[in-house]
């Protein structure tokens, strides 16, 4: 079978370890527990009649107080950058780590999810914001780890850039 | 002609060749002899062995050099150390990776080394003591050729290695792995995780030279060996000898030598190494000690010399204890047990208590604690736990649940939802209150026409689409119709076998249609004698007569249109005493 890794990253309570969940096991808890670490999850997908087994590093926010070890990103077949669409500050954030992800897993495919869609009206991240970002030529989706809005195809859409 | 009488110089100088002349002149000239000159010509022109010429020179030059005070080594020094420095951190890799096979086979010769002498230690030591049992290992040494000291030390381990893997250093992906029993786990996790904590591990210790190279893990400990690309990990048990160590080294080393482009170029394809059977088989391993404890070899061998047998006795004693009161909290912090009283009697250990017969049975967690089952006696008094896990247990136990239905527990309320039979939720409100633990229960369940009810409903609805028409004054059925009543039949049947309901049963009402139009009660009258007739026939094929009532029904009536003269039925369930 094939493996592949792949990385979640992005500032705190973006809802990383929420995404993974609504993924593998279909929960979402409203509750907020920080990880700490790393939480490693795994999920056979289908992709083209293959199966694929991915394994999902659910990696601790980057705060003050602690930062993102690059080791860990290390061997990524892809990653998310995941942003809180509520909070503008975690895009700088997701693009600081983009750029650090880049730099040690080299050319992988990736792709930005802006979480929380379901509160689209309160929304920091405007549609502008998002623009730019596609402008750049990067793939965003928009995604609610509460209301299960594109969440499985987000991480679909990666598994099927990995094989190619 | 010759050449010679061509050129007389060259006649010339030949012939002062021929005579030592021209020799003799170059020695004055130049100081060399003509030997000496090609020797140094040819010296010039191969690059290689002018260099190697140098080099013989350049550290005498060298150190003539610092000699003369010209060239001062604490200004060389900080610059090559910067350079390496500077080299390692560009690329790390590249140094181990070069380093990697040269270094491994001395570090191991040093490791079979340190145990070579640490058995000579033990060998002296050791023949001195004298006992049945050494002995014993005495003949064995002398017959298997193994020297006495390996002989003991290998009677001091117990020890088990449970699992092998063998990770891709970079992305953490299991690319293999060995079990000592076929009992699958969640290698693909595991051996995430083991890289997830390697890097946590060398990324906070950076500056110490440290490698990982073991996790203490309860009763478990996990050894590590780091190549350049991958890591072998095997989790293992008790006192694993030191040997092992070399075991997984060059089990790595090969692995690192057959794959070497497959783990360069790997792509998350794991089946070249899943081929490869015995890649691990060999890591797995065990061996058992003719006692029935573990002890650490070291405490063991101390014992044995220092306190002979009687230590050795108290010692497996305090082990066992020690292994006992592990149990205890251990088992006491199993949901639905409470334990109360301990003691020990005639070397049998007592366990007093309460326990649910929900909660899990202690006989694996004795095993976990190296304790065995007849050693341990259990009074344990029935009780209905509350702990939360139980209670659900205790819940799905009793009520039964079909796989469509989830059961949660929180706070004294019991949560159904998901999809069940009628007769199921009806039962379970009652029954589900009663259950120790459950002070309400909330549903969210919806009914399920269960697959009979479904095959029923798809017969009913198959009898009440035939219809049978009639050609005027003439009451027989034709060949094609003769089938379908065949088919009637069999579907009637069926349905009254099916005991849908115990207080209802069906009855089937046989609609003959006429029209009002004309003479409306002689067509009644033919009517009604035409679902007589076909009553008839259904009891002639065997239907028994009380299940079927006739009916006129006018057509001005129907909803929608059928043939004049036909027969069509209805099925209804009666309750008997509305007959
Ligand atoms: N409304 C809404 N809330 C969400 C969504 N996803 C996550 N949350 C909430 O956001 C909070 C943080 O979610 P986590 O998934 O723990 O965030 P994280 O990125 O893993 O956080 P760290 O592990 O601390 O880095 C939790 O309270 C979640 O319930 C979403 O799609 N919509
Ligand atoms: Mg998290």
């Amino acid at each position: 079978m094939i493996k592949k890794k792949i990385t979640m990253l992005g500032a705190f309570a973006v809802g990383k370890t929420s995404l993974v969940q609504r993924f593998v096991r279909s929960i979402f808890s409203e509750k907020y527990h920080t990880t700490i670490g790393v939480k490693i999850d795994q999920k056979i997908v289908q992709i083209d009649h293959q199966d694929v087994n991915l394994l999902l590093w659910d990696i601790h926010g980057e705060d003050e107080f602690q930062k993102v070890k690059p080791a860990y990103v290390m061997g990524s077949a892809g990653f998310f950058i995941v942003m809180d669409g509520t909070r503008k500050n975690t895009m700088n954030i997701g693009l600081d780590l983009l750029a650090m992800a880049q730099k040690v897993a080299g050319n992988v495919p990736f792709i930005i999810l802006i979480n929380k869609s379901d509160l689209k009206n309160d929304w920091e991240i405007t549609d502008s914001d998002i623009n730019n970002l596609t402008n750049k030529g990067y793939s965003v989706i928009l995604t609610s780890a509460k209301d299960n809005i594109e969440v499985e195809k987000a991480f679909l859409t990666l598994a099927k850039k990995l094989l190619n | 002609m010759t050449s010679q009488e061509q050129n007389p110089m060259d006649d010339l100088s030949k012939k002062m060749e021929s005579q030592g002349y021209l020799e003799e002149i170059r020695r004055i000239l130049t100081g060399y002899n003509r030997k000496e000159l090609t020797q140094l010509n040819k010296l010039l022109k191969d690059k290689k062995a002018f260099a190697a010429e140098i080099s013989q020179l350049l550290p005498e030059a060298f150190s003539q050099l610092i000699e003369s005070g010209e060239v001062n080594l604490d200004t060389i020094q900080p610059l090559v150390e910067e350079t390496l420095k500077d080299s390692i951190k560009k690329n790390p890799r590249t140094l181990s990776d070069i380093l990697f096979p040269i270094m491994m086979p001395a570090i191991r010769k040093a490791v079979s080394e340190d145990i070579k002498r640490m058995l000579d230690t033990v060998n002296s030591t050791l023949e001195k003591g004298f006992s049945p049992k050494r002995l014993a290992w005495r003949i064995q040494s002398i017959f298997s050729g193994k020297t006495y000291g390996e002989i003991v030390l290998s009677h001091a381990y117990i020890y088990q290695v449970k699992q092998v893997f063998l990770i891709h250093k970079e992305t953490g992906l299991l690319l293999a792995q060995a079990n000592i029993d076929d009992n699958p786990t969640d290698a693909d996790l595991i051996s995430a995780m083991l890289s997830a904590i390697k890097d946590f591990v060398q990324d906070s210790f950076r500056s110490g030279k440290e490698n990982l190279d073991a996790i203490e893990l309860g009763n478990f400990n996990i050894w590590i060996e780091q190549g350049p690309k991958a890591i072998l990990a095997a989790i293992v048990e008790g006192n694993v000898p030191q040997n092992y160590r070399l075991l997984l080294k060059e089990t790595l080393e090969g692995i690192h030598i057959d794959f070497s482009y497959e783990l360069d170029n790997f792509q998350g394809d794991i089946t070249v190494f899943q081929q490869d059977k015995e890649l691990l088989n060999k890591c797995i391993q065990k061996e058992k000690k003719p006692q029935k404890k573990s002890k650490p070899i070291a405490a063991l061998i101390l014992i044995l010399i220092v306190l002979g047998s009687f230590g050795y006795w108290i010692y497996e004693k305090a082990i066992e204890k020690h292994h006992f009161n592990q149990f205890v909290t251990s088992y006491n912090n199993t949901q639905g047990v409470i334990v109360t009283k301990t003691y020990k009697k005639n070397g049998q250990w007592f366990v007093y208590g309460l326990r649910d017969p929900l909660s899990e049975k202690p006989g694996r967690l004795l095993g976990s604690y190296n304790l065995q089952p007849k050693k341990v006696k259990f009074k344990m008094k029935p009780y209905y736990s509350l702990s939360p896990i139980i209670i659900l247990k205790r819940a799905s136990r009793k009520l039964k649940p079909p796989g469509t239905i989830i059961l949660k527990y929180n706070s004294d309320t019991l949560f159904i939802s998901g999809k069940a039979n009628k007769n199921w939720i009806k039962e379970t409100k009652l029954t589900a209150k009663m259950i120790p633990g459950i002070e309400t229960v909330i549903f969210h369940t919806t009914h399920s026409t269960s697959n009979r009810q479904q095959k029923l409903k798809q017969k009913i609805l198959a009898i009440e689409n035939t219809v049978f028409s009639f050609p005027y004054n003439g009451f027989y059925l034709t060949e094609q119709q003769q089938q379908e009543f065949n088919k009637l039949i069999k579907e009637t049947k069926s349905i009254l076998k099916f005991n849908l309901n115990q207080d209802s049963i069906p009855v089937i009402i046989v609609n003959s249609f006429t029209s009002k139009s004309g003479n409306a009660n002689a067509n009644k009258r033919i009517a009604q004698e035409r679902a007589n007739q076909f009553i008839n026939l259904m009891i002639k094929a065997g239907l028994p007569p009380e299940v079927m009532v006739p009916k006129v029904v006018f057509e001005e009536k129907m909803k929608k249109s059928l043939p004049p003269r036909s027969v069509s039925f209805k099925i209804k369930y009666v309750k008997p005493n509305n007959l």
